[in-house]
C-alpha cells in the first residue's frame, strides 16, 4: 500500500469514512468497531465521527449511502479522485434502499411534492434519482447489509489491507436460517420471506425471531423470482404485495426484469 | 456369539438417561416449533421428544459442524487446527439417519482420512431409536429402514419398554455396566416375541415409496423428461434441500484473514470450511466464470441423480436415505423424490410398453 | 484409532522464479524442501495456498518434480492475482500430488498424440517432458498446440528447441494474429482439429487431451474420424477442485470426484455421464481458453 500519498507521520494504511444520503447505520456499525481497525490504520477522514480531518488521497474509502443529491454526486466524485479501493457499504450504496425502492411506486417530483409542498420546486432542483454508487462511479468491493454485518466488515478491511480483493458470495439468507437450525417461516407459518432470494449476512436475523425475511441485504446472487413469485401467489399474497415486498430495498433492475418475464 | 439383549422399562428410562449423561454430554430431538424438531442437549427425560421423526439438521452436524477451522496460517507457518472434541451422546437416531450417518463416515473415512470429523466421530455414542413411519418417509425404498450400522446401541420401542441391542464394543459396555446397575433386564422370549411384532408391523406401515431396482436406468433415460423442467421453475435454488440432508457433505472453503499492518501478506489467517449447496449458483463455476450447471434445472438435476445413483460407481451405495426432510423442508414442494421417480417411472414404463418387441 | 494430521494441511513453498510468458501467463517456480511433491505425475495437480486469500488447483506443467516444482498460472481470480502481486522469495502453502493423471506406463511402447488447447498446454507439458525424457520407450510423438490469439503462445523458448528435434512432431495454430507480428515458430492459422487432420495419427495411438471444455467434443470428433479407439483417448477434465481430496463436491462429475478419480478419464469411462463432455458454447463467455 505503500502508493498512497498522504501518510505523513506514521506509516499505516490510511482509510476514510463518508456518507451520502443514508441513514448512518453504517457509520454506526463501522465506528463501533473502530477500536478493532486502529491499530491497523489511520483514519483520516470520518466527518461522523471526528472533527478533525484531513484532505488527500488514502487507500481505503468506506461509502454509505445513496446518491440522491446533486451535492452527493460531486462530493462521490472527489471521494473516487482520491482513494484507491471504494468501498460500497450498506444496501443505499449498493442497491439504493427504501429511496430507491420507493421509486417504483412513483416519481420523485411527486413524492417532492406530497413531502414539501410549496418549497418543492427549490429541494427538486438539487434532487436526484436516488441510485447506488456505481451508477455513478467505479465501485472496487460492494458490501451490502441494513445494516452491514460487522465481522463481514472487518473481514473485507483485513483483506483490502493486504491488497487482495475479499470473497463475497451472495448465497441465499435460507442458508445462514438453515445453518441455526430454524423452522422455515415460508413453511411452518405461511409468511412472506423473501430470504429464498435474499443475500445472506445477517445471520438471518428475521427468521431466528420468527419474522419474514423482508429482502434488505438485497437480492443473492441470480435470485429466482419467477419461482418465488409463484409461491407467494400461491400462498395468498397478491402480486402487488409480493412486487412491493421484491423492490422494497432498491433492488429494483435485476429483480423487476426478471418478475416481468 | 450372539451379543446379550435387554429390556428397559420405560419407568427406568430417567436412570437409562443418568447412565448416558455419566459418560458424556446428552443430545436428543427436542420441539422448537410446531411441527420441527432439532438435536439439542437434554438433561431431563421430559426435555426428550420421543414422538420426533425427523429433525431440521439431521446428527451429522455433532461431526461435521456448520463451521469449522481446519488451518492456520500464524507467524509465518503453517499450521494445523486440532481441537480435542467432547464426548458426545446422540439419542434418539432412527435407522435413516443411521445409515446416514453410514454415508457420511464412507466419505470421511476414505483416504485421505478427514480427521476434523474422525476425531469427532470417534469421541461419540450413537443411541439410536424405532420409528413409525409418515406419509413422507419412504427408507424401505431405500433399503435403509432396519439399523445395520452407523450406531452403538439401538432401542426398540415395545409399548411398556424397550427392546435394546448393543453393536459395538462400547456400546455393549454400556449396556453390560447399566445390567449389572440394574437399570437393564435381560430380554426375556415374550419381549422377543414384541420386538419381532415391531418391525414386521413397521413394515406394513410404509404409506409411499417406490421401487428402486431400476432407479438408475430411469434416471438416465428419463434426463429429458419434461417434468424436471416443470420442477426447475419453481426452484428457488434457495439450498433448502442439502444442509437438511442426511448424506450431503459439500462444503465451501474460505480464508479468514485476520487484521494484519503487515502489508506484504504475511499476516495471519485461518482456512475454514462452511456448508455448502450445489444448488446455489456459483457451485460448479470454475475459472473464467464457466458454469457447469447454469439454471436453476440443472442444479436440482444434478442434485437429484447425485442423491438416486449418484455414488453407485464410486462406492456402490445410493445416497438417499428415505428420510424425507427435503421433501418437507423445500418451500417450493418440488424436493419431493417419491413422486418425482414415480413420475419418471411411469413415463419409462410407457415408453417400453409402447416399443415393438 | 486416533487420526493422523489433517489432510488439508500444506507445505510451504518458496517463490524460486517468475517468468512470465504471455500476458497474464507466468511460470512459477518453487522450492519445497520436505519432498512430499516430488511424487508428481503428469497431469496431477496442487493446491496453491495464499493465505488469507484462498486456494486454488494447479495442474503440475514439469515432467520433473523434485524439490522444485513449476507451476504455470493464469491470474484469472483471486488467489491467482494474489499470486501475482508476490515476488521471488515469498511463500505459500502447497498441498498434493493429487489425482489420476495421465497413464504413462500404459502409453508406453505406443504412439502418443498429445493436444493442448490454450493453458491446457501447462499439463500437456509435463507429458512431453515425461515422454522425452523416457524417449525410447515410447513409438511416434505427436504434440498440437491450439491457441485463440498468436501472443497467447506459452512456453516460447522451449518450443523453439523441441522444433528443432526429429523425434517429436510439432503442428501449432493460433485462431487470430495479434501482437505486433508472428511469434518467431513456425505457427499456423487454425484451430486445434484442423492440426489433428493434418498429423500423421495411427488408429493405435493413445491420445491425452487437456483444454478448455468446449474443446473436447470437436476433439474427440476428430480423433474418431482418424478411427482412434476410443479407451486409448485420455482427456483431463476442468472442474473447481476445492478440497483436492474426494470430499468438498465442488468437482463432482456422474459419480466420481475429479479430483480423485480423474482430472484425467479415458473417454469411455465419461462419455455417458450427463454434463461431463458436453458444454454448451453459447454459455461460454469471456473465454476459457
Amino acid at each position: 500500500m505503500s502508493a498512497a500519498a498522504g501518510s505523513g507521520t506514521n506509516h499505516l494504511p490510511t482509510i476514510a469514512v463518508e456518507g451520502l444520503t443514508g441513514c448512518a447505520g453504517e457509520l454506526l456499525v463501522i465506528l463501533e468497531n473502530l477500536d478493532k481497525l486502529l491499530p491497523f490504520v489511520r483514519v483520516v477522514r470520518f466527518p461522523f465521527a471526528q472533527s478533525k480531518n484531513e484532505g488527500g488521497a488514502v487507500d481505503i474509502t468506506f461509502v454509505e449511502g445513496s446518491v440522491s443529491q446533486k451535492h452527493d454526486l460531486e462530493k462521490l466524485k472527489r471521494i473516487r479522485a482520491n482513494t484507491r479501493w471504494l468501498v460500497a457499504v450498506g444496501n443505499c450504496a449498493v442497491w439504493g434502499c427504501v429511496q430507491k425502492g420507493a421509486l417504483c411506486k412513483c416519481k420523485a417530483a411527486e413524492m417532492i411534492e406530497a413531502v414539501y409542498g410549496s418549497a418543492a420546486s427549490s429541494i427538486a432542483a438539487e434532487a436526484m434519482d436516488a441510485a447506488p454508487l456505481d451508477s455513478h462511479v467505479a465501485v472496487d468491493v460492494k458490501l451490502s447489509g441494513c445494516p452491514i454485518n460487522a465481522s463481514q466488515f472487518l473481514a473485507v478491511t483485513a483483506s483490502l489491507l493486504r491488497d487482495h480483493l475479499p470473497y463475497i458470495v451472495s448465497k441465499p439468507v435460507c442458508l445462514e436460517c438453515k445453518l441455526r437450525e430454524n423452522p422455515c417461516v415460508l413453511i411452518e407459518d405461511n409468511l412472506p420471506c423473501l430470504g429464498p432470494v435474499t443475500a445472506a449476512g445477517c445471520g438471518a436475523l428475521c427468521p431466528s425471531m420468527g419474522a419474514a425475511c423482508y429482502g434488505c441485504f438485497g437480492p443473492c446472487e441470480e435470485p429466482q423470482i419467477g419461482a418465488m413469485t409463484t409461491i407467494l401467489k400461491e400462498k395468498g399474497y397478491e402480486m402487488e404485495e409480493v412486487l412491493g415486498r421484491l423492490t422494497a430495498f432498491g433492488a429494483v433492475i435485476p429483480m423487476g426484469e426478471k418478475w416481468q418475464k | 456369539m450372539l451379543s446379550p439383549t435387554y429390556f428397559l422399562p420405560k419407568e427406568r428410562f430417567p436412570d437409562f438417561l443418568n447412565a448416558l449423561k455419566s459418560l458424556g454430554q446428552v443430545f436428543a430431538p427436542v420441539k422448537v416449533s410446531k411441527q420441527s424438531y432439532s438435536f439439542k442437549a437434554v438433561e431431563k427425560a421430559s426435555e426428550i421428544a420421543f414422538e420426533a421423526l425427523r429433525t431440521i439438521l439431521p446428527p451429522k452436524k455433532f461431526f461435521y459442524p456448520q463451521s469449522e477451522t481446519l488451518v492456520k496460517f500464524e507467524d509465518g507457518e503453517i499450521k494445523e487446527c486440532i481441537e480435542e472434541p467432547v464426548f458426545k451422546v446422540i439419542f434418539g437416531v432412527h435407522p435413516c439417519d443411521l445409515a446416514g450417518l453410514g454415508i457420511m463416515d464412507t466419505i470421511f473415512e476414505d483416504s485421505p482420512g478427514d480427521t476434523h470429523y474422525l476425531r469427532k466421530r470417534r469421541t461419540s455414542m450413537i443411541i439410536g431409536l424405532s420409528c413409525m413411519p409418515d406419509k413422507h418417509c419412504f427408507c424401505q425404498s431405500m433399503g435403509t429402514d432396519c439399523p445395520e450400522k452407523g450406531y452403538d446401541v439401538f432401542l426398540t420401542d415395545i409399548e411398556d419398554g424397550y427392546f435394546i441391542e448393543g453393536k459395538s464394543s462400547q456400546g455393549q459396555k454400556l449396556l453390560a455396566d447399566a445390567f449389572a446397575d440394574k437399570v437393564l433386564e435381560r430380554a426375556r422370549e415374550a419381549h422377543k416375541d414384541r420386538y419381532k411384532r415391531f418391525w414386521l408391523d413397521r413394515s406394513e406401515a410404509f404409506e409411499t415409496g417406490f421401487k428402486v431396482d431400476n432407479l438408475r436406468s430411469t434416471m438416465d433415460l428419463e434426463w429429458e423428461n419434461p417434468v424436471w423442467e416443470e420442477l426447475g421453475d419453481r426452484c428457488l435454488s434457495c439450498g433448502n434441500c442439502t444442509p437438511v440432508c442426511p448424506t450431503c457433505y459439500c462444503f465451501d472453503l474460505v480464508d479468514v484473514a485476520a487484521l494484519s499492518s503487515k502489508q506484504d501478506g504475511s499476516g495471519d489467517a485461518e482456512r475454514r470450511r462452511e456448508w455448502d449447496s450445489c444448488q446455489f449458483v456459483g457451485f460448479a463455476k470454475v475459472a473464467g466464470d464457466y458454469n457447469f450447471r447454469p439454471g436453476p434445472v440443472d442444479r436440482l438435476k444434478f442434485w437429484y441423480r447425485h442423491k438416486l445413483h449418484g455414488f453407485d460407481d464410486a462406492y456402490g451405495f445410493k445416497t438417499c436415505v428415505g428420510c424425507g426432510r427435503c421433501t418437507v423442508s423445500c418451500p417450493s414442494g418440488i424436493d419431493d423424490i417419491v413422486k418425482v421417480v414415480n413420475i419418471l417411472q411411469v413415463a419409462r414404463q410407457e415408453k417400453d410398453e409402447g416399443q415393438p418387441k | 484409532m486416533i487420526p493422523g494430521k489433517t489432510p488439508y494441511l500444506s507445505v510451504k513453498g518458496t517463490i524460486r522464479s517468475i517468468v512470465p510468458m504471455a500476458q497474464d501467463n507466468y511460470l512459477f517456480d518453487f522450492t519445497e524442501r520436505t519432498g512430499s511433491l516430488s511424487g508428481c505425475r503428469p497431469g496431477q495437480f496442487v493446491e496453491l495456498w495464499v493465505p488469507g486469500v484462498g486456494e486454488c488447483p494447479i495442474s503440475v506443467c514439469s515432467g520433473r518434480v523434485s524439490e522444485s516444482i513449476q507451476l504455470m498460472v493464469r491470474r484469472a481470480g483471486r488467489v491467482t492475482s494474489a499470486l501475482f502481486n508476490m515476488s521471488e522469495g515469498d511463500s505459500v502453502g502447497l498441498r498434493g500430488p493429487y489425482g489420476q493423471g495421465f497413464p504413462m506406463e500404459a502409453f508406453k511402447g505406443r504412439d502418443l498424440v498429445m493436444v493442448a488447447g490454450g493453458l491446457g498446454v501447462a499439463p500437456i507439458r509435463s507429458v512431453w517432458q515425461y515422454a522425452l525424457d523416457h524417449r525410447e520407450e515410447f513409438g511416434r510423438l505427436v504434440l498440437i498446440y491450439g491457441m485463440r490469439h498468436t501472443n497467447d503462445i506459452l512456453f516460447r523458448q522451449e518450443f523453439k528447441f523441441l522444433l528443432r528435434r526429429r523425434d517429436i512432431d510439432i503442428f501449432i495454430a493460433a485462431e487470430e494474429v495479434v501482437g505486433p507480428a508472428l511469434p518467431p515458430i513456425a505457427m499456423q492459422l487454425g484451430r486445434v482439429t484442423d492440426l489433428l487432420r493434418q498429423a500423421e495419427i495411427s488408429s493405435d495411438s493413445c491420445v491425452a487431451v487437456c483444454g478448455p471444455p468446449v474443446m473436447y467434443k470437436y476433439v474427440i470428433d476428430v480423433l474418431k474420424e482418424r478411427n482412434v479407439d476410443e479407451a486409448n483417448i485420455h482427456l483431463s477434465l476442468e472442474r473447481h477442485m476445492k478440497c483436492g481430496i474426494g470430499k468438498c463436491g465442488h468437482c463432482f462429475i456422474g459419480g466420481k470426484f475429479n479430483c480423485k478419480a480423474g482430472p484425467v478419464f479415458a473417454l469411455p469411462e465419461i462419455k455417458h455421464v450427463p454434463e461431463a463432455i458436453e458444454c454448451d458454447a453459447a454459455s461460454l463467455q469471456g473465454g476459457l481458453e
